[in-house]
C-alpha cells in the first residue's frame, strides 16, 4: 500500500485517465477525492472503489477560479489535509463546432487520399480558430491547473509535504498535422507552470511533477476518426495506444515516495512516441 | 537589401527587442509597421530608423482581438501584403502590486546572497498570484501571439508565402523562481509555434520563434534587481547581456530568405545560460 491513508484530490476523475488513475490510487490505500465537470462520471468512478466509505465524487469546472478555492477549502476543512493533487482536467477542443470543423477537414483529407493517393486538401484550423474557442482550451489547462495548485499549495507547505502533478501531453513536444493548436500550447504552458512551481517549493518539501502521455486509448481519442487512429498507431514504435493504466502507474510512481528526488519533471508514457 | 519591397509588422516595437527588429529590418529595407502600446516609444524607434525608411506607427494593444484584427486587415490594405510579422510585445508585471510584490520575495534573496546565509524565510510567489494578474501574464504573450498570427495568416495564405516569429524566453526552457504565469506562457508560444508551422509549412508560410536569455532591455531592467542580474550573468557564459540588436538579428534571420528552411523552430540568443533564477 503505497498510498495509505493519504487523501488525494483528483480533477477530470470522470473518465479516462482521472478514473483509472483514482481507482489505482484507492487500491493503494488513499481516500480518493474525484472531481470533474461531469458528476455522474465521477460517481460512477468511485461507485466501485475499494475505499468507497471514504471516497466522495464532487462537481467542479476546473476554469472556475471561485468554484476550485470553495472545493478545495472544504476537502481540506472537512479531512484536515490534503496529500496529493493531481490535475487532469482537459478538453481538446474548445467547442463542438470546433470538433466538427477538424472532422469534416480529416473526412475530406482522407477521402481525398483514399480516392486519388494524394491529398491536396490541408488542415486550416488556426485561422478558424474563434476567442471564445482559443480561451476555453486554455482556462481548463493553463488556469485550471494554475487555479487547483494555488489552492493546495498553503496546506502543503503548513505540512512541510505534498505531492503535484499535472498532466500535459505529447503534442507539449511534438507536432503533427490536425493537433489543435490552442491543446499544445496549454499543454506546454504547464509544463513551465510544473518547473517554476518545482523550483520555489521544492525546498520546502512539495514535490511538482507532470506527466505527457502520448496517444492514450480513451473518450476523448475513440472520437478520432478511424483513418487518423491507424496513423497515429502508426508513428508509435510499440504499434499499441496507452492504455489510461499506463498512465495511471506513472501517477501513482509520482505520487508515492518511490519517486521521492523527481521534481519539475515530465514522465512520457508514450510507446517510444518521436513524430 | 535582403527585405526590399516586404512589409513587417512588428509588435512590442516601442522599446527593447522590438525596437531593435525594427530598425535592424528597416536597415534591411523593409516597410516597417511598427506597433506597440506606448505611442511615445513608438515616435522613439521611427526616429531611429535609417533616413528614407517607409514606415509607420500604429497604437495597439495587442490582447484586444477586435483591435489586432482591424489592424493587420488596415497594413494590407494600404501596404497591398504583409510579408513578415514579429511578434515581440510582452510584460514582465501584469500589475503594479505583483511588481512589488516580486520585488519584496527577490530582496529576500538578493540580502542571502549579499550576506551568504539563506533567507530568514522563503521565498513565495506563486500561491500569491491572483487571478486577474496571471490572466493579464496570458493575455498579452500568448492570446496577444494567437490574434495576431490568425490575423496574418489569411493575407500570407493569400501570398502563399509569409514569416512569422513570436518571442518566446529562455524561461521557457529552464525553471525560473517567481513568474510561473510568464513561464507557462512562453513555453506555451513555443509549441504554439511549432504547431502552427506544421499547419501552415504546406502554404509557404514559415513560423519560427526566439527565446532569448538576459537582455539588456528597459523591460528586463525594470524586472530584475542588480543582485539578480550578476547572478544571472555567473550563469551565463558568455558573462554578460545581450544588446537588444543581437537578439533581433536573430529575428532578422528567421523573417527574411536566409532562414528559408527553418520552421517551427525556436532560436536560443541567450549567451549558454544554463539556469533561472
Amino acid at each position: 500500500m503505497k498510498l495509505q491513508g493519504k487523501i488525494a484530490f483528483l480533477t477530470g476523475a470522470g473518465s479516462g485517465l482521472g478514473r483509472a488513475t483514482a481507482r489505482l490510487f484507492a487500491q493503494e490505500g488513499a481516500i480518493v477525492i474525484a472531481a470533474d465537470i461531469d458528476l455522474a462520471g465521477a460517481q460512477t468512478t468511485i461507485k466501485d472503489l475499494p475505499t468507497a466509505a471514504k471516497t466522495e465524487a464532487a462537481k467542479l469546472d476546473v476554469a472556475d477560479s471561485q468554484a476550485v478555492n470553495d472545493l478545495i477549502g472544504d476537502v481540506i476543512a472537512r479531512h484536515g489535509r490534503l496529500d496529493i493533487l493531481v490535475n487532469y482536467a482537459g478538453i481538446a477542443w474548445g467547442s463542438k463546432e470546433e470538433e466538427q470543423r477538424f472532422n469534416r477537414m480529416t473526412q475530406a483529407i482522407f477521402s481525398e487520399i483514399t480516392a486519388t493517393g494524394k491529398a491536396t486538401t490541408q488542415f486550416d484550423l488556426f485561422a478558424q480558430m474563434t476567442d471564445e474557442e482559443f480561451d476555453r482550451v486554455i482556462s481548463v489547462h493553463i488556469l485550471g491547473t494554475f487555479y487547483c495548485m494555488r489552492a493546495v499549495i498553503p496546506t502543503m507547505l503548513r505540512q512541510g509535504q505534498g505531492v503535484i502533478i499535472n498532466c500535459a501531453s505529447s503534442g507539449a513536444f511534438f507536432s503533427r498535422p490536425g493537433t489543435p493548436h490552442h491543446y499544445c500550447a496549454a499543454k506546454a504552458g504547464i509544463i513551465g507552470l510544473t518547473r517554476a512551481a518545482a523550483t520555489e517549493l521544492s525546498a520546502r518539501g512539495l514535490r511538482v511533477n507532470a506527466i505527457s502521455p502520448g496517444t492514450i486509448a480513451t473518450a476523448m481519442t475513440d472520437v478520432i476518426p478511424r483513418p487518423i487512429a491507424e496513423m497515429m498507431l502508426q508513428q508509435v514504435p510499440m504499434r499499441r495506444l496507452g492504455s489510461p493504466d499506463d498512465v495511471a502507474k506513472t501517477a501513482l510512481f509520482l505520487a508515492a515516495d518511490d519517486s521521492a528526488y523527481y521534481a519539475g519533471q515530465s514522465l512520457n508514457p508514450n510507446g517510444g512516441l518521436h513524430y | 537589401m535582403t527585405l526590399e519591397g516586404r512589409v513587417a509588422f512588428i509588435t512590442g516595437a516601442a522599446s527593447g527587442i522590438g525596437r531593435a527588429t525594427a530598425v535592424l529590418m528597416a536597415e534591411a529595407g523593409a516597410t516597417i509597421v511598427a506597433t506597440d502600446v506606448n505611442d511615445k516609444g513608438l515616435e522613439e524607434t521611427l526616429s531611429l530608423l535609417p533616413k528614407g525608411s517607409k514606415s509607420e506607427k500604429i497604437v495597439l494593444d495587442v490582447s484586444d482581438s477586435a483591435a489586432v484584427n482591424a489592424v493587420v486587415v488596415s497594413v494590407e490594405e494600404r501596404h497591398g501584403r504583409l510579408d513578415i510579422m514579429a511578434n515581440v510585445a510582452g510584460i514582465a508585471f501584469a500589475s503594479a502590486e505583483e511588481k512589488r510584490k516580486v520585488h519584496e520575495e527577490m530582496a529576500l534573496i538578493a540580502q542571502s546572497l549579499r550576506e551568504r546565509r539563506p533567507p530568514r524565510r522563503p521565498p513565495e510567489f506563486f500561491h500569491h498570484l491572483t487571478d486577474d494578474d496571471f490572466k493579464r501574464m496570458l493575455k498579452v504573450h500568448l492570446y496577444g501571439t494567437f490574434y495576431c498570427m490568425r490575423a496574418a495568416i489569411p493575407i500570407m495564405t493569400r501570398q502563399s508565402k509569409g514569416a512569422i516569429v513570436n518571442c518566446s524566453s529562455a524561461a521557457a526552457f529552464l525553471a525560473p523562481m517567481s513568474e510561473a504565469h510568464y513561464t507557462a506562457a512562453k513555453a506555451a508560444i513555443v509549441a504554439l509555434t511549432r504547431n502552427a508551422a506544421t499547419e501552415l509549412g504546406p502554404r509557404g508560410i514559415r513560423v519560427n520563434a526566439v527565446a532569448p536569455g538576459a537582455i539588456d532591455t528597459p523591460m528586463v531592467r525594470d524586472g530584475l534587481m542588480p543582485e539578480f542580474l550578476d547572478m544571472l550573468m555567473q550563469t551565463t557564459p558568455l558573462q554578460r547581456m545581450a544588446d537588444p540588436r543581437e537578439v533581433a538579428e536573430a529575428i532578422l534571420f528567421l523573417a527574411s530568405d536566409a532562414g528559408s528552411y527553418f520552421t517551427g523552430q525556436t532560436l536560443e540568443p541567450n549567451g549558454g545560460i544554463h539556469s533561472g533564477l
